[in-house]
């Protein structure tokens, strides 16, 4: 077993009672039997690595969350960097029974943070088999759902900048920005619908224009 | 009159103009004082550095010799920082500090917190439950956020910028950034405030 070796700068007194660390090691174990190694282990965050490959399960310094993320080192302009992927994305991209068996948790007990992470450790040797080899396909289908996932908060984002515009329009009667604003999102933002209200906002506001 | 004459006994029509000499000395020294510090700023020249960070361009006085001393206070980072050709020495966690938030790990990666660089952490000890950690957490963003200086986001995809790890308070704080109108920049990799 690695030494314990808790992150500089991000220890968390007491969270060692919470034996994070034991319980990544008892159901994280079969990732030494594949070749993986553990290079860093603390009281909220351990790592394994299979040059290039690693895997990182933390337990939130604050939140509480468990997670655990997939990846592998890549170089980029002749630098080296690490590419990771929440195990969330690989439930996406297996899907089916994997996508419907997988929990986000949160673990604030001994008990429930052994039960939690045997879960996580177990969805991760059931359906990380490709992954946690290096399969090429997987690693890209994860960038591809990264990139979706990504698209569709850019999106949010954009919506509810235009929804704060139309709304300030819609109350100064500025009807050429309510559409002008409606008109944006329904064009550009693919992964956001307009409400049924904000549709008839703006056919109230064209036909305002046309008067 | 001139104004090195002796001014003993002026007439009450020389008030003006003894008082017009004391101005035009008071100007001509202003104007050196300006000149001076015009020709010490031309001696340095004016570049244009790509720090090599996700901001991108930013103006230095390189000076003659060893450094470059940022004189565009850009958005808040490396104030009073010295930069040479190999290295940079910066004050650290003063105000002016860029803030970076994402996941622990990202955090932690060897080079994740550049210098001028600074987390929230240090002002996030543990209140031991999830409630009690995001309220604090939450309040000290909302004082960051309140400064009206970008954030950078760690835990983002190297290769293009996208956001990635969007759970727990990651997510929380990120939700927050949108709602007050902040939006990300994957090019940047900053979340940059509204206006």
């Amino acid at each position: 077993m690695h030494e314990h070796t808790d992150i500089p700068g991000f220890e968390v007194s007491g969270r060692s009672a919470l034996d994070f660390e034991g319980a990544v090691a008892r159901h994280f174990a079969f990732l030494q039997d594949r070749g993986y190694a553990v290079v860093r282990s603390g009281s909220t965050f351990v790592r394994y690595e299979r040059t290039p490959l690693f895997v990182n399960v933390f337990h939130g310094r604050g939140s509480f969350e468990l997670g655990v993320e997939v990846g592998r080192s890549t170089v980029l302009y002749g630098e080296t960097v690490e590419r990771s992927f929440p195990i969330g994305y690989l439930a996406t991209v297996i899907g089916g029974e994997a996508r419907e068996t997988y929990r986000s948790r949160t673990a604030t007990t001994s008990a429930q943070v052994d039960r939690f992470v045997a879960e996580l450790g177990h969805w991760l040797e059931a359906y990380g088999e490709r992954v946690l080899e290096g399969d090429e396909a997987t690693f890209v289908a994860l960038g591809e759902a990264v990139a979706i996932e990504s698209t569709r908060q850019m999106d949010m984002m954009r919506a509810t900048e235009l929804r704060r515009r139309a709304e300030e329009a819609w109350r100064s009667r500025d009807y050429a920005t309510v559409v002008q604003a409606y008109d944006e999102m329904d064009r550009e933002l693919t992964t956001v619908d307009l409400r049924t209200f904000e549709d008839g906002r703006l056919a109230y506001a064209r036909k305002a224009l046309d008067r | 009159m001139t104004c090195a004459q002796d001014t003993r006994g002026v007439r009450p029509a020389d008030t003006t103009r003894i008082r017009r000499c004391l101005m035009l000395v008071m100007l001509v020294l202003v104007s050196v004082a300006v000149l001076t510090a015009r020709a010490e700023t031309a001696s340095a020249s004016i570049a244009y550095v790509y720090d090599g960070q996700a901001n991108g361009a930013r103006e230095y006085a390189v000076t003659d010799g060893y450094g470059a001393i940022p004189v565009v206070p850009d958005i808040g980072r490396n104030a009073g920082s010295v930069c040479g050709p190999s290295r940079c020495s910066y004050a650290t966690n003063t105000a002016d500090d860029l803030v970076v938030i994402g996941k622990e790990a990202d955090l932690a990666a060897p080079g994740a917190i550049r210098p001028g660089e600074t987390t929230l952490l240090d002002r996030l000890p543990d209140q031991h439950s999830p409630k009690l950690n995001w309220q604090q957490n939450s309040s000290v963003l909302r004082t960051e956020m309140s400064r009206g200086l970008a954030i950078r986001d760690a835990s983002v995809d190297p290769v293009t910028g996208d956001l990635i790890n969007n759970t727990g308070f990651l997510r929380a704080e990120r939700n927050r950034l949108t709602n007050h109108g902040w939006t990300y920049d994957p090019k940047t990799t900053m979340w940059n405030p509204p206006g």
